[in-house]
């Protein structure tokens, strides 16, 4: 087959076009991959990995650290659910777990179930950590207060199967599904660095507490 | 490909006949070292002060459940142990943050000038009146400010890599292993930037638009509700190889993430190589002369640094060929 050689520019132009569209097709696809999956958005979110507000959550069923299997539907039914997820050597999460005991006094008059996941390490690991964590609560809070020990359990999720069911590009993420099980907040991160992050982190505390208050019931009287 | 790779041989060797330049790479070599060992001594001397205040706390809990000792003392001891801790962690974040500022303006530099300054000595138009293109001359012009400004990243981000391993910093192994890379993908998307700013805008405000062209600025400072905020899917996003943010967040890296990031940096790398080639095609060369009395204003030495127009004709390529 022989070109036309007036054409040939033509047909070269029409070739660096259909270039260009096709990269700019392949470049959003990839941007908005990249900023979807690794963008790391601190605060209050409306959506992180694979999970939005008003969604229910990816069912879970993984072994508490004393060997017991956790199902996030068997705890569910009728129950408000705090999922945070967490690891050992993320700077932050000690704040966060000890934020979590606090809470969990705030509402112990409710119907709330706190999860913390820890993601990728083992019970030994994860036991000497919340271990050293009593003792950071007992230090900081000498007064006979109810969150003065870590006393929550933990989910163990080793491989980090279920952290990639969620998709979550970091940690910690505290997710609070309601008790007809939508997600109906999600904080992203944790506030630990920076001149205001007292602050920061009071308004977090806050929120979770608020959110918290507003979705849960408080337990129905035995009759 | 021969002439590209001619044009950014010359580029390069240009680049790092410029005194200035040397020096400041030098200077910048030298100041990261003393401020690594400087920044590994304080850490040291913090976490062992923090480790003696733990101490003494541990002894004050035991002595109290004795029944003595000052429950007034103790609280000031345990803020001090964590202010200490504290203190220490910031000086990993302080020397990052340092080294990272120095690399980051030898970059815009680099390629704010990079082929800028070319056009304002005449050295570009000469040499695309000849056998290269003006595609070839900006493709040879671009490798060469990416070769000069990758190349002081790479010793960079190996001074910060020794450095890390003495500090023993924590937060998730796969990113510090994978922090050269992160670096190397900042001085492309900086260096980038301002290299195609650089054709459109004089080098001093190429350079310091470049600075503020982060995407993560922008998604930080805008909430979502904001039309602005949807602006950072067009600029290049820092914070994806900010190393101390990734640690603080604690996010999670595996190799595949690794090369999507790389592949994110490079495809914008290419966005704003084309988006420089879009004016530099058919830029009038003239508009530059403005820029080359700035050049002829000068100090004789200054002058003298910038080699002269080079040939990429056939036998100029030829000769270097036989060289």
């Amino acid at each position: 087959m022989h070109w036309n050689r007036s054409a040939q520019p033509m047909y070269r132009r029409t070739g660096w076009v259909l270039a260009l569209i096709l990269f700019a097709l392949v470049s959003a696809a990839l941007h908005s991959y990249v900023k979807a999956n690794f963008a790391f958005v601190e605060g209050e979110v409306d959506r992180i990995g694979n999970i939005a507000l008003g969604e229910p959550p990816p069912e879970f069923s993984l072994h508490d650290i004393d060997g017991k299997r956790v199902s996030l539907s068997d705890l569910r039914e009728q129950r408000t659910v705090v999922l945070v997820f967490w690891t050992t050597w993320c700077p932050s999460c000690d704040e966060v777990l000890m934020q979590l005991q606090q809470l969990s006094a705030g509402v112990r008059h409710r119907e709330v179930e706190f999860l913390a996941v820890n993601v990728g390490e083992g019970p030994e690991v994860v036991r000497e950590y919340l271990e050293g964590l009593s003792r950071k609560l007992k230090r900081r809070f000498k007064e006979d207060v109810p969150w003065d020990e870590y006393t929550l359990g933990a989910l163990m999720d080793p491989r980090g199967e279920t952290r990639e069911r969620y998709g979550l590009p970091g940690i910690p993420v505290l997710v609070i599904v309601d008790a007809d099980g939508r997600i109906v907040h999600i904080e992203s991160g944790y506030p630990s660095s920076g001149r205001r992050a007292w602050l920061a982190r009071s308004e977090w505390f806050q929120r979770v507490f608020e959110k918290l208050s507003s979705v849960s019931e408080p337990p129905v009287p035995c009759a | 490909m021969r002439v590209v790779l001619n044009v950014a041989s010359e580029g390069i060797r240009s680049l790092l006949q410029r005194k200035g330049l040397r020096t400041y790479m030098l200077t910048c070599t030298i100041v990261t070292l003393v401020l690594g060992v400087g920044a590994a001594a304080a850490r040291n001397y913090l976490e062992d002060a923090s480790d003696s205040v733990s101490e003494f706390e541990t002894q004050q809990d035991q002595s109290h459940s004795s029944g003595s000792g000052s429950d007034a003392d103790t609280e000031e001891q345990s803020g001090d142990g964590r202010t200490l801790l504290r203190a220490s962690q910031n000086v990993i974040i302080w020397y990052l943050g340092a080294t990272m500022f120095l690399g980051i303006m030898a970059t815009l530099y680099i390629g704010a000038t990079g082929v800028r300054r070319d056009m304002g000595t005449g050295a570009a138009e000469e040499a695309v009146s000849g056998s290269v293109t003006r595609g070839q001359y900006l493709l040879g012009k671009y490798l060469a400010a990416m070769t000069v400004g990758l190349g002081f990243w790479l010793l960079m981000g190996a001074e910060i890599a020794l450095f890390m391993r003495l500090f023993d910093a924590d937060g998730t192994p796969a990113n510090w292993h994978f922090q050269l890379v992160y670096l190397l993908c900042v001085g492309l998307l900086t260096g980038s930037m301002a290299f195609m700013l650089s054709v459109y805008a004089p080098p001093f405000i190429a350079g310091s638009i470049a600075l503020f062209c982060d995407g993560e600025l922008i998604r930080e400072g805008f909430s979502d509700s904001n039309p602005l905020y949807y602006l950072h899917f067009l600029l290049p996003d820092g914070g994806l190889f900010d190393i101390s943010e990734l640690n603080e967040i604690a996010a999670f890296t595996q190799g595949s993430d690794v090369l999507l990031r790389v592949l994110y940096a490079l495809d914008f790398a290419v966005i704003l190589f084309l988006l420089a080639l879009l004016r530099f095609r058919s830029v009038d060369f003239k508009l530059f002369e403005r820029d080359h009395e700035w050049r002829l204003d000068q100090a004789p030495q200054e002058r003298t640094d910038s080699i002269p127009a080079p040939q990429y004709d056939a036998a100029s390529m030829k000769q270097r060929e036989g060289r």
